[in-house]
């Protein structure tokens, strides 16, 4: 009998065992990733999450494990997941998990396609395949939608990131893609990095029709001053953490730049 | 004989040195002002980009390097630095709270604030009856580490504006907000209090024991020089932010080209860190157009072949 009971307890165990390698797990410390995982409804495979992870509302219960800065290590070696996931920028923080068996993924967002190919990307992961298909189809309708509603084409962009130093978005960046897309042009689409440090001389000899100010950017009223046009700029702060987000939620980021258009 | 005298006169060392300096200062000065000037909107590039870019780097080389020079002479020690006395890191820190709790763009009058406030905390705790410059030294350090960990720990609770906090902290502000009229006050107050003050250096190159009548008189002098290095390195955090390196070198560099007189010493170091700061303003601003580099790297790269290159050709200070 006791033999009996111990084969069902380690079979039982070894389903257990079988079960997970099915359904990997995950850890979260880009909440682009993060939202991603919420909307191909993955959610159950992410087991813990960063701070700075605030979309959706749902993602608030998940453990937090830290953020770009410090991970709790102990906590992660007790959740040991199978993938952590994180943005490119910290690929140098998480690569040596890969020593305890966790692979890190770190993925890069240069443009819409690279957020498709991640969505997909975990949607193959989590065994959501069809979801992420679904979703990708959905983004791609949504963004033609946007861009056809932008009936003045072709406006000038300035995208600022931050005032102090004065940075903005360059060819690398995935918003100068997203705003390619709206159907607008960004001014520094010609510079070669994702978020340099730009000369105030260069922007002024652009003209542009319209700034942005990223949502954690401060200072604006300090920019004004170096604008020679500034009168005619139409200036405006994109309200949340959607535009520099590559996630889910990118067609409205193009519907954002797509709406300034039509000013 | 008269021919014989001025021949000697123009290949004399100083002013073959003093005419090097002043002919990159005046090119450096040209280069910033009209390189690639964009003509159909020149006025206003010039007015409120350039001139205001041009007076911050000369004020603040020249203020760093005196700075310098004041406090080299009273410690006795060519490693010195203007933010000896806890500076940088009370001016980092009116720089940070500015960001982090007022989302204000006032850092510049943050950082000045700062740092005036720290360096009056440092001269207090190293109190003035028993004041002793390695007592200085030891206080600046302490609250150097002290302010520096507190910083550290506002950035990185605050990952949001970390990467913009870190920049400005390490090179420089790129756009600072100070007003230039309020800052060339300032500027004119701090040479004339030099001026003043410059000639009485000189006796410090001497044994204090003789000079000095006193411990008391040796001290009350040593906080008067502490003080204006503290004023001038202030005026330079209010101008450019907080900017290494230039107030170690520029008086070394002075010291190797004009000798010990700190008369000379005074004119030299006003024209060698502005005139630094003025060639790395250009190079950190045209270098990889229409990027910037940030400053304090700049000035690294121009300034230590400079230096080594004298430093090697003099042998010793």
């Amino acid at each position: 009998m006791f033999k009996v009971l111990t084969s069902l307890f380690f079979f039982l165990l070894l389903s257990c065992a079988s079960f997970a390698q099915d359904a990997p797990s995950f850890v979260s410390i880009s909440p682009a990733s993060s939202e991603i995982m919420f909307a191909i409804g993955a959610q159950d495979n992410l087991k813990a999450v960063s701070s700075q992870c605030n979309f959706p509302k749902e993602v608030k219960d998940k453990p937090i494990i830290g953020d770009y800065y410090f991970i709790n290590e102990s906590m992660l070696i007790d959740i040991h997941p199978d993938y952590f996931l994180a943005p490119d920028s910290a690929d140098f923080l998480v690569n040596k998990y890969k020593k305890i068996g966790i692979t890190p993924l770190c993925f890069r967002y240069e443009n819409i396609n690279s957020v498709y190919e991640n969505i997909l990307a975990l949607g193959k992961l989590t065994n959501k395949e069809k979801k992420a298909e679904n979703l990708v189809a959905q983004i791609k309708s949504d963004i033609i939608c946007a861009k056809r509603s932008n009936k003045n084409k072709n406006k000038k962009i300035f995208y600022v990131v931050s005032v102090e130093p004065l940075r903005t978005i360059g060819k690398k960046s995935f918003i100068t893609d997203v705003i390619n897309e709206s159907g607008n042009i960004s001014i520094t689409n010609d510079v070669n990095n994702a978020y340099p440090i730009i000369s105030p001389e260069y922007i002024m000899s652009k003209k542009p029709d319209i700034v942005v100010f990223d949502y954690t950017c401060f200072g604006e009223d300090k920019l004004m001053k170096l604008l020679p046009n500034a009168k005619k700029v139409k200036l405006t702060k994109a309200q949340s953490d959607i535009i520099n987000r590559p996630a889910a939620r990118i067609a409205e980021s193009v519907l954002f730049f797509a709406r300034l258009g039509n000013y | 004989m008269k021919r014989l005298k001025t021949y000697n006169f123009v290949l004399n060392k100083k002013f073959f040195a003093f005419t090097l300096l002043v002919v990159i200062f005046f090119a450096s000065l040209a280069l910033c002002l009209f390189y690639r000037l964009d003509a159909s909107n020149y006025e206003i590039i010039l007015k409120f980009i350039r001139f205001p870019v041009v007076i911050r780097a000369i004020v603040s080389g020249a203020t760093l390097a005196l700075a310098g020079m004041f406090l080299q002479a009273i410690s006795k020690n060519n490693l010195a630095d203007p933010y000896l006395t806890g500076l940088s890191s009370g001016a980092g820190l009116g720089i940070v709270v500015s960001m982090l709790f007022f989302n204000s763009s006032h850092y510049s009058l943050f950082g000045f604030t700062g740092a005036i406030l720290t360096a009056f905390l440092v001269i207090f705790l190293s109190g003035f009856s028993k004041f002793s410059i390695t007592k200085l030294i030891l206080i600046g350090l302490s609250v150097n580490l002290f302010v520096g960990s507190i910083i550290s720990f506002f950035i990185l609770t605050n990952p949001q504006k970390a990467y913009p906090m870190t920049l400005v902290l390490s090179g420089g502000f790129s756009s600072p907000d100070s007003s230039e009229k309020f800052l060339l006050l300032l500027f004119l107050a701090g040479i004339i209090i030099c001026g003043v003050f410059t000639p009485i250096l000189n006796l410090l190159r001497l044994d204090e024991r003789i000079v000095f009548t006193s411990v008391a008189i040796r001290n009350k002098y040593n906080i008067i020089f502490v003080l204006i290095s503290a004023f001038l390195t202030s005026i330079s955090v209010y101008s450019i932010g907080i900017l290494g390196f230039v107030g170690i070198i520029c008086p070394l560099l002075s010291k190797l080209l004009f000798g010990c007189d700190a008369r000379l010493l005074f004119f030299g170091n006003i024209i060698s860190g502005s005139a630094l700061l003025l060639l790395s303003t250009f190079i950190s601003q045209n270098g990889i157009f229409p990027l910037q580099i940030p400053l304090g790297v700049v000035v690294a790269i121009v300034g230590v072949p400079f230096f080594v290159f004298f430093l090697l050709k003099e042998g010793r200070l």
